[in-house]
């Protein structure tokens, strides 16, 4: 894990040991000016003694970025940059707000890591719910809340159909899905997967519609503005759209207006919960309900 | 015979002048790449947003495109530049000709290279490049004057040198 190596060698001492000891359960690292670095885990978190201080953490900052703070500075208006190797850095501090629209960011107080990786085998128990018995690929959403392993599923999900011999096109805005590195993939998406990444979800699906001939559209936490549109267009083009999108439960779903629109497009949806990986629910559709399915009884649950 | 040794000697003696001033054609040529380059460098950061070291490496200047080469992930183009400018401003490195001059233009770029946002860094550059294009303004008068300069004593040294032969 790069991001992690590089973690390791910029942070105080104990912190960078406690780091390398236990990198394998990080799936968080939290510093912050003035406190201890935070260390989370599928089981809890833990702290060293180390105090970050205002020079360190920007020194390691710049260092994360590369040097290079021009190529981050309009995802740094959403809160967070995406590291090479798919892991994400959220950033806090002072926003840059012109009236309109946050511009940028000023001053650091503290920043976030959360770590990406492959998980082979954890879309299994999904997979059945995705591809019907005659071949065809439903299109699916996987709900969450943060933290929950949907990006990881989706990755999954996407080496898994690619695997198949579907033609894949992944829609990955912060190159989290496939961390590509001057457009090629650094994560196994499968053999048969390209990537447009960089731009909004809702521009890349116009565009891998037309560019890529794709079979299914995988895209990460939908909800922003024209996504809507973009996976009904692609469901319209024929495509299965497998997404992900954030909310705790089914019902919080239905309740974010973004979305609404674009749940007509799914026929299962996939509730994460409890521990990172866990699927709590599979919800199915059993007949052409359209919007509101999971409101009404246009669903059945089928785990 | 006299007369063709003396010819000779008026000839190879204007060589020797015109050879001296080479130095000072190289920093037009180096001052050259460089603009150049950054003018790359330039277009690969700021209109294709990449990352200092691969903009630096597709520079098409080979003094930048070491430096890309030896910025390590996670280094910053300042600390890279002090050690590779070190080793390319001796005698016989890529940037050897440089004056003081250029050289702080060159530091200034460096220092402040990929730390700031889009439009500083577009700032920076400028001035970098006019900062570059002045000097080479005065580098390529300099070489003009240098090449009369040392053209005519050698000659003149060889004229001498021929009166004697004579």
């Amino acid at each position: 894990m790069e991001t992690l190596d590089r973690l390791r060698a910029l942070l105080p001492e104990e912190a960078g040991r406690m780091l390398a000891e236990r990198e394998k359960e990080v799936h968080e690292v939290r510093l912050r000016v003035g406190r201890p670095v935070q260390f989370r885990g599928q089981n809890g978190s833990w702290m060293s003694n180390d105090v970050i201080e205002a020079a360190t953490l920007k020194r390691i900052l710049a260092s994360l970025m590369d040097h290079s703070f021009y190529t981050r500075e309009e995802e740094l208006s959403q809160g967070f940059f995406t590291m090479s190797d798919g892991c994400r850095v959220g950033v806090c501090g002072r926003l840059i707000y012109d009236g309109q629209r946050i511009r940028g960011m000023a001053g650091v107080g503290s920043f976030c890591i959360r770590v990406s990786r492959e998980k082979r085998g954890c879309a299994d128990g999904i997979i059945p719910h995705i591809i019907e018995e005659t071949g065809d690929i439903r299109s699916a959403l996987i709900v969450s809340g943060p933290g929950l392993g949907k990006t990881t599923l989706l990755r999954e999900i996407a080496r898994r159909l690619s695997g198949v011999g579907r033609n894949v096109c992944i829609a990955d805005e912060r190159h989290e899905l496939a961390a590509s590195r001057e457009g090629v993939p650094t994560l196994d998406v499968g053999p048969f997967t390209d990537v447009m990444d960089g731009g909004p979800k809702a521009l890349t699906i116009a565009h891998m519609l037309r560019a890529a001939a794709p079979e299914v559209i995988i895209a990460d936490e939908i909800g922003g503005e024209g996504d809507a549109a973009a996976l009904a267009e692609a469901a319209r083009c024929g495509v299965s759209v497998i997404a992900s999108a954030h909310a705790g439960t089914f019902e919080q779903l239905t309740q974010r207006r973004s979305l609404r629109d674009a749940l007509e497009v799914f026929d299962v949806f996939i509730l994460l919960g409890e521990k990172p990986g866990n699927v709590v629910e599979i919800r199915e559709e059993c007949h052409a309900a359209g919007a509101g399915v999971l409101r009404g009884g246009g669903l059945r649950a089928v785990r | 015979m006299r007369l063709a040794l003396a010819f000779c000697v008026v000839v190879g003696c204007g060589l020797c002048g015109n050879a001296l001033s080479m130095s000072a054609r190289r920093r037009v040529e180096t001052l050259t790449g460089l603009i150049q380059g950054v003018r790359v460098l330039r277009v690969h950061m700021i209109r294709m947003l990449e990352p200092v070291s691969i903009a630096l490496t597709a520079s098409e200047c080979p003094a930048l495109e070491q430096l890309g080469r030896a910025m390590k992930p996670g280094d910053s183009a300042g600390r890279t530049w002090r050690v590779v400018a070190e080793r390319e401003t001796r005698p016989g490195g890529l940037m050897d000709v440089l004056t003081l001059e250029d050289r702080r233009a060159l530091d200034t770029l460096f220092n402040q290279l990929g730390e700031s946002g889009r439009e500083q860094q577009d700032i920076l550059i400028a001035s970098t490049l006019e900062a570059l294009g002045k000097n080479l303004s005065d580098a390529e008068k300099r070489a003009g004057e240098a090449e009369r300069l040392y053209l005519s004593l050698g000659l003149l040294t060889g004229l001498m040198l021929a009166l004697i032969v004579i």
